[in-house]
């Protein structure tokens, strides 16, 4: 069996020490950063998603698999910060009020880490005065909203407007994500950019804080 | 700490509430404990080898045993507000669940259990907790030789145990489970939403095309519904949310708009399979009104799943019926004809079958005969205009089809056990009356 199956192997089952020393062994052997990530890590985690789905799995086996999957790849880290150009900027991100997921959003944070960008994660379930809070502390450029329900969404309006009502709305740009956020959704409640992936999520972000 | 256990300082009842973290604990073997809204510990099952005691002991550094207890606490939160039930892991990253005890509608404690481990001790992540500063590095041996005696459980086990602690929380509060329940199944459903909407998007094309109503799913939507299959048409339905979501951007009153047009579809495609037609128009009048209660999108859209599995219920299963095409069109014949005079041969010409022949059939299906199906209709029909004070008593029976106001009166007694009189006077309200 390939590396890569291996790691997506004992990542379904939560083993994260296996998944760490196999990451690591991948690394030494040269492997690419992005291919350990997506065929190794995120594959075990699709396939975990998918079953969870189906209810073939449930919360406690999503729990040990996403322990698994930070565990690797938190030793991808420091390698996606030796890739691509480099930007300077700060970024507060969190998953909105009432929403727990958070798998994606620490995938954002590590993309746009790799970026050189600061990021300051603000964890999940974030009320819109912490967003604002945080804006206002650290002048950042950014604030990236997650939110993985479509009855979340709807908070991220409340970013926007609490925002505009802070009189900060005009000097940061908004960005969104998540499985139901639609382009059109970003553009009518007011966001700037509305990204579907870790990877154009950290673009995006990287050519905002460039200008 | 151990607070004074009055039912007032606490909010529900502290004895009951031991009795039945113990009979838990025994039961799983693994330690639970009831903490107030503070996160304090107000009982503790005995149980052998608990890591739990060892964070929360004296000895242990008051950083931990506050860092430990908050964890707890916000977990007891989370299942308040997610469906009753929380899964995490501890600071250490050791399992635990727990379920809220409410008291008034309100949160007055929690049960939590655990800790338990799902994968092998070998595979504890122990350098992390060092990294975390939660223990230092002179402890470790003592800290792996108690995290080998943290029992072990599969996963699949573990979502069971926290179930069960779910219900054995529900029964020393007073807020139903079935509220959780539900809230369990919105959640769900919102998700399955949501998955749709993103494979809208992952699928690629034109985004134009993605965004335009689909038609043919509603189609299809109404032809499942239309022969009651209910897990088709909910998928159907779902999709054709997803499209709407995708579509809209999610805006409120555009989306009202077409989950009206939705329910009026709904209803017609019942109708279509069999349905009563009086009562998919209640159904309709009450819906057309519930609508407007609804403030945001995800209340609306749950609302008509649950409309459309009630129309799909209504739906008059034809498939277990034989001579399922006649006994449809005989009924649908009477239902438009009972006001005129009609007879058990008329019928029977209009579907093709000798009389004596349909007059078999019809009471084998139907479970009773022809003159008694007409004559429930017309009653049926009858109350309707009982309760119009506009109508004139003594024109009812000639309006559902009876010349002889005197017989009309006598069935209508022996179907509902008073006269037509006293039913209007009494507004309906009669016991026992119905056929």
């Amino acid at each position: 069996m390939s590396i890569l199956n291996e790691i997506s192997e004992n990542l379904q089952q939560g083993k994260a020490k296996v998944v760490k020393e196999l990451v690591q062994k991948a690394i030494d052997e040269g492997l690419e950063v992005k291919t350990i990530l997506e065929e190794g890590l995120l594959h075990g985690m699709g396939i975990i998603g998918g079953k969870f789905k189906n209810n073939e799995v449930y919360v406690p086996d999503v729990l040990i698999a996403a322990r698994a999957m930070n565990a690797g790849s938190e030793l991808l880290k420091p390698l996606l910060a030796s890739s691509g150009i480099k930007a300077k900027g700060t970024v507060i991100l969190g998953t909105v009020k009432g929403d727990l997921h958070d798998i994606g959003k620490n995938l954002v944070r590590m993309m746009m880490e790799g970026k050189g960008l600061e990021v300051i994660d603000l964890g999940i379930d974030v009320p819109v005065d912490k967003f604002i809070n945080k804006l206002k502390e650290t002048n950042a450029q950014i604030v990236a909203c997650s939110a993985l329900l479509t009855t979340t969404m709807g908070e991220m309006k409340n970013v926007v407007e609490g925002l505009k009502a802070a009189g900060l709305r005009d000097n940061v740009t908004v960005m969104i994500g998540g499985a139901p956020v639609t382009d059109q959704f970003c553009k009518s409640i007011g966001a700037d950019i509305y990204t579907p992936d870790a990877a154009s999520a950290a673009e995006e972000a990287a050519k905002v804080c460039l200008k | 700490m151990i607070l004074n256990n009055t039912k007032e300082d606490i909010g529900f009842d502290i004895e009951k509430a031991k009795n039945c973290a113990d009979t838990y604990s025994n039961s799983v073997s693994v330690q639970c404990i009831i903490i107030n809204t503070l996160g304090d510990t107000l009982y503790s099952s005995s149980c052998s080898n608990s890591m739990c005691d060892i964070c929360k002991s004296a000895d242990a550094p008051s950083t931990r045993r506050q860092l430990c207890s908050d964890s707890h606490l916000y977990g007891s939160y989370q299942a308040e507000r997610f469906g009753g039930k929380y899964i995490f892991f501890c600071p250490l990253g050791l399992v635990h669940w727990v379920s809220p005890i409410t008291s008034n509608g309100l949160m007055k404690g929690a049960m939590l259990a655990g800790p338990v481990q799902m994968v092998d001790p070998e595979d504890f992540l122990i350098e992390d907790i060092i990294e975390k500063d939660i223990i230092d590095e002179s402890q470790l041996a003592a800290f792996r030789k108690q995290i080998s005696r943290v029992p072990v459980i599969k996963p699949d086990v573990v979502n069971s145990m926290s179930e069960l602690l779910f219900i054995t929380a529900a029964h020393i509060s007073d807020i139903q489970p079935s509220k959780y329940l539900a809230e369990r199944e919105y959640q769900e459903y919102q998700s399955d939403i949501s998955e749709y909407i993103h494979y809208i998007k992952t699928m690629g094309g034109d985004e134009s095309s993605l965004e335009s109503y689909p038609i043919e799913k509603e189609k299809e939507l109404l032809s499942l519904i239309s022969i009651g299959d209910k897990p088709g048409s909910q998928k159907v339905l779902n999709e054709i949310f997803g499209h709407i979501f995708f579509s809209t951007g999610g805006n409120f009153e555009v989306i009202k708009a077409r989950v009206l047009e939705l329910i009026v579809l709904l209803s017609r495609a019942a109708l279509e399979g069999g349905a009563d037609i009086q009562q998919i128009f209640g159904l309709n009048y009450k819906y057309l009104i519930q609508i407007n209660s609804f403030k945001t999108v995800e209340e609306m859209t749950f609302w008509l799943s649950k409309i459309m599995t009630r129309f799909t219920d209504c739906v008059f299963n034809l498939t277990n019926v034989k001579h399922v095409d006649v006994i449809y069109r005989a009924v649908d014949y009477v239902k438009r004809n009972y006001m005129k005079k009609i007879t058990l041969e008329e019928v029977a010409s209009y579907v093709y079958l000798s009389p004596s022949y349909f007059s078999k059939i019809f009471k084998e299906e139907m479970g009773r005969n022809f003159n008694s199906y007409l004559n429930h209709i017309r009653i049926e029909m009858s109350k309707r205009l009982l309760l119009d004070d506009s109508v004139v008593l003594v024109d009812v029976s000639n309006i559902v089809g009876y010349e002889d106001q005197s017989y009309f009166s006598k069935v209508f007694k022996k179907l509902t056990g008073v006269s037509p009189g006293k039913y209007r006077e009494s507004r309906g309200q009669i016991k026992g009356g119905g056929i």
